[in-house]
């Protein structure tokens, strides 16, 4: 169908006619605004303002630990794209949401209750696990895993697990949970409530504290309502780009099978789900490490199977594995799943149903 | 698709669809393709040293799928040899004719008058549209005497005028709405003739004010016909989308629209049936917009043939700025390596970007997986793994995933935030 030359004659004549100034460049010829540094800007200035909520509800020490994961993130960062070249290009923006996210999935492990149960985490101790850990996200699992072609696990998730195992009784489960904690039963739930999370809180009243203002558990969770709000922004500003379909199916599930819990003890069935819901380590999670978009399924029919499957053992590690932290246990272990999910390919083209 | 979600996309319009059509000059030599349209390919009914005049055939094919291709100058056909194809992408074969300035106009196409009309049989009109050279205008450049002449079996019930123009920046088929209305109606009038009276809809977009307000005022006395003015996105200027949008069905993949009853025709290609049949003109000229990165828009009617540089140089487009020239639209259009390269029949648009103005690429890096591109596809395929199992040369599993599906719209790589050219992989691949 297409003439090629076909004599000698016009072999010379075509050369001639090419204009080797004009660029050739495959349609379309615009493109969107969006890029993948503008999605990061966007994430890293909505982190930002999670910061801030920390840094009220936890103090200076907050600030040091967010400031430490960031600067350590990216200096690793740029490093790495020294040593790797193309193979590892230089993603500041990119280090520096990883870095907030380690530094907000960060637990100091400072019931400030129960001093008695568990000895305070040393600000040293803390500032050094964060070093780490953050070094590890960037080095290990975002730069040597982008070597595989794909991400597998989600970075933070995954640094943290491996570097906090060692100490797990202390960093990754604070000791009180291990002694006493038995969030299956609601009494205790109650107590816990009552003691680690409206001790030096502002409210009293455990649901406002959940809620509103809290100062145990992961930084980045320190305020529900702030992580509510500025992750619908976020999902909102870059619709299509981040994955809403997790954090809505995630919490979904997990009101869900709270409910039914609380429900077949026969418990107070709001702060039963308000404390599976709103602590820091599950709305944090849902709306800025389940939503990362590299670990999580394509497929809108695979992101709500793994939401679900989040859900489920997040509920499952709480529960039964007094594992409150819990929730990036499950997200890795359902990262695991992903390549499988992606497979799963099932809605029908145009025309063809 | 959901109207709501679908990406919508800046039209860039604003200046253009108020620049009237201006005549272009005719060109000095005209490069004539002798391939067109999407089908079988011309042979030259001319050699070197004829003189031709305006309108004659000078390439022709036997297929049933084909449309020839006639001079739009008078003059002596200088060379027979390769110029570049847009819409192949390559350099294919071309009839260069010098243009004598005599115009002397060749009458094998004879004009007939509206009130014969009702006179002429089908079968004759069919054989003008056909000998006129007619193809689909709005870029995909099929004959148009194929789409008019359907089985038996598969009455039309339904004629959609596709006066969308949804591909951005291009406005010329939006100043024929305006300029050249009536001919568009009686243009519409041959259709219906042909095709046993269907019921008729014309879709447009609700923000061509000036073009509705004309074909509102037009078409008040033409019977069975609706105005359809609606906010259409860019991906439903396509036929199939268009029917989805209009009457909520889809057409079958692989089948074509007359199964439902339905045929779908650009503006510009009624236009060009009416003059065919009102005043026996071949398809020799079109409006295109010459528009981007340029300070005056413009719309012209341009002899098919014309360099392209001699556009750019009428209007003194910088040629030390020129940075890429597109031809037929920005999402689905061509660029292209030399400015000689010739206007077609399917060129809706000429559009420069230049160096100082040009937004730069973006980077190319890994996929994210952030899915836009699934959540965006209009035909619901899934163009990152389709373009990840090409990547690999799984060709099995891209043909699972349906790519052949794929009309290239462009969404995809509009959408994606790595610049990954999934459109161009996907579509370059099949043809």
């Amino acid at each position: 169908m297409i003439g090629k030359s076909r004599n000698k004659e016009n072999r010379v004549y075509r050369s001639s006619l090419t204009n080797r100034e004009l660029v050739v460049e495959p349609a379309p010829h615009v493109t969107s605004h969006m890029t993948k540094d503008l999605l990061m800007k966007y994430t890293f200035f909505s982190l930002c303002i999670l910061a801030a909520t920390a840094i009220i509800a936890f103090g200076i020490t907050a600030l040091i630990i967010e400031i430490i994961a960031v600067i350590v993130a990216i200096i690793s960062d740029y490093l790495l794209s020294l040593v790797m070249k193309n193979k590892g290009p230089l993603n500041l923006y990119s280090a520096a949401v990883s870095g907030l996210i380690v530094a907000s999935s960060f637990s100091s492990g400072i019931p400030y209750s129960v001093e008695y149960a568990v000895p305070i985490m040393d600000p040293a101790i803390q500032y050094v696990a964060v070093t780490v850990i953050s070094a590890v996200t960037v080095i290990l699992f975002k730069k040597i895993q982008g070597l595989l072609g794909r991400k597998y696990l989600n970075p933070v998730a995954a640094a943290k697990l491996l570097v906090l195992v060692p100490i797990w009784n202390t960093a990754l489960i604070p000791q009180d949970h291990l002694i006493a904690a038995k969030i299956s039963s609601f009494t205790y739930l109650q107590g816990a409530l009552q003691m680690c999370y409206s001790y030096n809180a502002p409210f009293k009243d455990p649901l406002l504290t959940l809620i509103i203002l809290k100062n145990h558990g992961w930084l980045g969770g320190a305020s529900s309502i702030a992580v509510i709000v500025v992750g619908i922004i976020l999902l909102i500003v870059c619709r299509g780009y981040l994955k809403w379909r997790i954090p809505l199916t995630f919490l979904a599930t997990t009101a869900i099978i709270s409910s039914s819990y609380g429900l077949i003890n026969g418990e107070d069935i709001v702060l039963r789900v308000a404390y599976h819901l709103f602590v820091g380590s599950v709305i944090f999670l849902a709306f800025f490490m389940a939503t990362d978009p590299a670990t999580t399924p394509l497929i809108g029919f695979g992101q709500i199977i793994f939401a679900i499957g989040l859900g489920l053992l997040t509920f499952i590690l709480q529960i039964w594995g007094n594992f409150l932290g819990g929730s990036i246990l499950a997200l890795i272990i359902m990262n695991l799943t992903v390549p499988l999910l992606d497979r799963v390919v099932i809605r029908k083209p145009f025309g063809r149903r | 698709m959901n109207l709501k979600l679908a990406v919508k996309i800046e039209e860039r319009k604003e200046k253009a669809r108020k620049a009237p059509i201006e005549v272009f000059p005719d060109p000095e030599t005209a490069v004539i393709l002798t391939l067109q349209h999407t089908g079988a390919s011309n042979v030259p009914l001319v050699s070197v040293g004829d003189n031709v005049s305006i309108g004659q055939k000078i390439a022709d094919s036997e297929e049933r799928i084909s449309a020839p291709i006639h001079s739009p100058v008078s003059g002596k056909v200088v060379k027979i040899g390769d110029a570049y194809n847009p819409c192949y992408e390559d350099f294919s074969e071309a009839i260069f004719i010098e243009n004598d300035g005599k115009k002397r106009k060749d009458k094998t196409l004879q004009p007939i008058s509206e009130s014969k009309l009702k006179d002429v049989s089908t079968d004759f009109l069919i054989k003008r549209v056909r000998e006129a050279g007619i193809i689909g205008l709005g870029g995909a450049g099929f004959p148009t005497h194929v789409k008019l002449s359907p089985p038996s079996d598969k009455p039309i019930k339904c004629l959609v005028v596709n006066a969308c123009e949804s591909e951005i920046c291009d406005t010329s088929d939006e100043r024929l709405l305006v300029e050249k209305t009536s001919n568009i109606l009686k243009g519409v009038k041959v259709m219906r003739k042909v095709l046993g009276s269907p019921e008729v809809v014309i879709a447009t977009k609700n923000n061509k004010i000036e073009a509705l307000e004309k074909l509102k005022e037009v078409f008040s006395e033409e019977p069975d016909t609706r105005i359809v003015a609606r906010p259409f996105t860019y991906q439903q200027g396509d036929a199939g989308l268009l029917q989805k949008a209009l009457f909520g069905w889809e057409v079958p993949a692989g089948k074509r629209s007359y199964e439902n009853g339905v045929i779908v025709h650009n503006v510009a290609t009624i236009n060009a049936v009416s003059e065919a049949v009102f005043k026996g003109e071949p398809l020799i000229s079109r409006v295109i917009t010459l528009t981007g990165d340029i300070d005056e828009p413009k719309n012209l009617l341009v002899k098919v043939g014309t360099p392209v540089g001699n556009i750019l140089d009428h209007f003194k487009v910088d040629p030390t700025d020129l940075r890429k020239v597109v031809l037929g639209g920005v999402m689905m259009g061509h660029s292209i390596p030399t400015t000689e390269t010739p206007v077609m029949k399917r060129t809706s648009s000429v559009i420069v970007f230049s160096k100082s103005k040009c937004n730069p690429v973006k980077r190319r890096t890994d996929c994210i997986k952030c899915s836009k591109c699934i959540s965006a596809c209009p035909l619901r395929l899934y163009p990152i793994l389709i373009f990840e199992a090409m990547e690999k040369g799984d060709i099995k599993r891209a043909k699972r995933l349906y790519f052949d599906d794929c009309f290239g719209c462009g969404i995809c790589s509009y959408v994606c935030p790595s610049g990954i050219p999934l459109a161009r992989t996907i579509c370059g691949t099949r043809d």
